[in-house]
């Protein structure tokens, strides 16, 4: 990706942190008063400014700008300096090299080309902690000023959860539903809500894995199990509630709300007569749904790599994918975890360098979920680059989050009765693909509304990529390993 | 991070054969015989154990007029799973199956997993 960079950030903080969406939902709403404001700044790569604990500091070249940025703390009773991603001052120090070598507003490319790995991206993030959280946002405007200083913003506040004034004491998590957000960071799900039909009316999405707690109390009442038989497992049975949850959480002031939390769901068993019948279940689920519905394969399996692949791979299912497709039901599945490469001459001729008419999808690390701050994001990678266990290739169509999703189930985020059960850590294609599974229903809902009647999942799929946010190299996570851009539903609705 | 969530030890799941039939080739599950278009006829019933079942993959499309399905259904019909009983290996029959004159191709089923689940 040869762009250059967009402040996005601050803007995007700024209208995520206060406790209201768009859709009116209201967020957590405590402030944490023993929590301290800090401002974040971002150095340009091109700056070779470092810091220490107290200052900022440059080689002779550079010195001026250092010393501009000392003038502007001095201005304030600043506590300290320190790394926005707990670097060491070796690693900090080690910016110098890289930055004195590009010119002037270098893409992230020629960084790249640099030799730049992610500590480098990371070295330019300051925290300036000041003794007066009131002072933050006057340091903010004045650092960004500086023309070492990409940009500068006071950092968002984690955002808990509180009680909602539940009867029940049930928790609202939505803040931390990052995924609902506004591009580039989410899919702009709640920015399209206000549109008619793009919560998803009128559209049925039907699951296809192996368990469900259908009684959760955050899910629409009479999910029905349209055939197979449930796996007796807890395991399954918090995953499918998590797929579940992404996409039809009840829209209320406790739990999640899901992307699509008009449309109806369904689900069928992968297992049908005691033994995995995934092309059966395709099929059967698509003789109960109709056109403008979607199917999700929330499945994977063992390919002959001995990785996993996506379940387009068996012939039969392959079909089963057309047959529904054909009828307008658009089906989404799971690219799978087995960090394979789809285009590899193994797969020649099967259905994994072939057209399902499916939307496939892979796994793409996430910016942050707004909620579960502890620095994992900047180890995994860059946003919207391919989390380093999804499978990519031709055939994967479009990405979206890959690690930790807030959803239903599990219990990590919050424990009690199983139908009490949240987590922030669902991960997988199978937390990306019901992502992507809601955005189809809330494009599908509106065309119902504004057209008379579905687009085609061709249709739906062209509208998802060519609207997308691109995909983002990493290291070691080039844009060849192909997982397609992230839906934009701000941009894709006004396709429909 | 859990890349799968894999079925759970002891589960009641099988794995089957499966299995896709000759284009001339249809099962008749009433009489539990394979027969051909052209008055060919092929009973498993010696290379199975007992308990064995045999069921199409998708039954509605078995059932159903092949001249009013689409290509990919009509593809899909010719799909069967051979499930052997409780106690006994697909893997020990799928060479011996794949000998049966009605079928173009048979497999072990697909080893199925979740695609995630949480991390750490």
């Amino acid at each position: 990706m040869a762009k250059k960079r967009s402040k996005s950030r601050r803007a995007n903080s700024e209208k995520k942190f206060p406790q209201t969406t768009r859709a009116g939902f209201v967020g957590a709403g405590i402030t944490e008063k023993s929590l301290p404001d800090y401002v974040v700044a971002e150095l340009k790569y091109e700056s070779p400014v470092v810091f220490t604990t107290s200052r900022f500091t440059a080689p002779a070249a550079a010195a001026p700008e250092a010393a501009g940025l000392n003038k502007t703390l001095e201005r304030f009773d600043v506590a300290k300096l320190r790394s926005q991603f707990g670097l060491k001052s070796k690693e900090i120090r080690a910016r110098i090299d890289v930055a004195s070598s590009l010119t002037e507003a270098p893409t992230s490319a020629a960084v790249m080309k640099k030799g730049a790995d992610s500590s480098f991206f990371q070295s330019g993030f300051v925290q300036v902690v000041p003794k007066d959280g009131r002072d933050a946002k006057k340091i903010a405007a004045a650092l960004e000023r500086n023309s070492a200083v990409y940009e500068a913003y006071v950092a968002p506040r984690p955002v808990p959860s509180v009680p909602t004034g539940s009867k029940r004491g049930s928790r609202n998590f939505e803040p931390a539903q990052g995924y609902l957000y506004d591009p580039p960071d989410g899919i702009g799900a709640a920015g399209v809500w206000k549109t008619a039909g793009a919560k998803g009316e009128k559209i049925t999405v039907c699951d296809i894995e192996g368990n469900w707690n259908r009684k959760h109390e955050d899910l629409p009442r009479g999910i029905k199990l349209l055939g197979g038989t449930v796996i007796n497992d807890i395991g399954w049975k918090n995953h499918g509630t998590a797929v579940l949850g992404e996409i039809v959480s009840v829209s209320d002031s406790k739990g999640c709300v899901g992307i699509a939390h008009k449309a109806s769901a369904a689900v069928h068993s992968a297992v049908v007569g005691g033994v995995f019948n995934t092309a059966g279940a395709i099929n059967n689920a698509a003789s109960k749904l109709k056109a403008g519905d979607v199917i999700l394969i929330e499945l994977q399996a063992t390919g002959p790599n001995q990785k996993y692949v996506a379940m387009q791979y068996w012939p039969d299912i392959f079909s089963a994918i057309v047959a529904a497709t054909n009828k307008g039901i658009t089906v989404v599945e799971a690219a799978g975890n087995g960090n394979e490469n789809f285009d590899l001459p193994i797969f020649s001729n099967t259905g994994l360098q072939k057209d399902s008419g499916a939307i496939v999808v892979g796994a793409g690390i996430p910016p942050a979920n707004y909620f579960d701050i502890d620095n994992s994001y900047n180890l995994i990678g860059v946003p919207r680059s391919r989390i380093w266990f999804s499978n990519y290739g031709k055939i994967v169509n479009v990405q979206a989050w890959g690690y930790h999703v807030t959803t239903l189930g599990y219990g990590d985020l919050q424990g009690g009765s199983q139908n009490r059960w949240y987590t922030l850590r669902f991960s997988g294609t199978s937390s990306a693909s019901p992502i992507v599974t809601g955005a189809v229903a809330c494009l599908q809902g509106r065309s119902k509304v504004k057209n008379g009647g579905p687009l085609t999942p061709a249709r739906i799929r062209q509208i998802l990529i060519r609207t997308g946010t691109p995909q983002v190299k990493g290291p070691g996570v080039p844009l060849s390993q192909h997982i397609g851009p992230q839906p934009n539903l701000l941009k894709a609705i006004r396709l429909v | 991070m859990t890349p799968g969530t894999p079925l759970p030890e002891g589960s009641e799941v099988r794995i089957p054969v499966d299995a896709k039939l000759k284009e001339e080739w249809r099962y008749d599950p009433e009489r539990r015989l394979f027969r051909s278009e052209t008055g060919k006829r092929f009973s498993p019933r010696e290379s199975l154990p007992k308990g064995s079942r045999i069921v199409y993959k998708a039954p509605i499309l078995a059932e159903a007029d092949p001249d009013g399905l689409s290509e990919a259904e009509r593809d899909l019909r010719r799909y069967i799973q051979i499930i052997l009983p409780k106690g006994k290996s697909a893997k020990d029959f799928v060479e011996e199956i794949r000998d049966w004159p009605c079928l173009q191709e048979a497999e072990l089923g697909p080893d199925v997993s979740l695609p995630g689940g949480v991390s750490p």
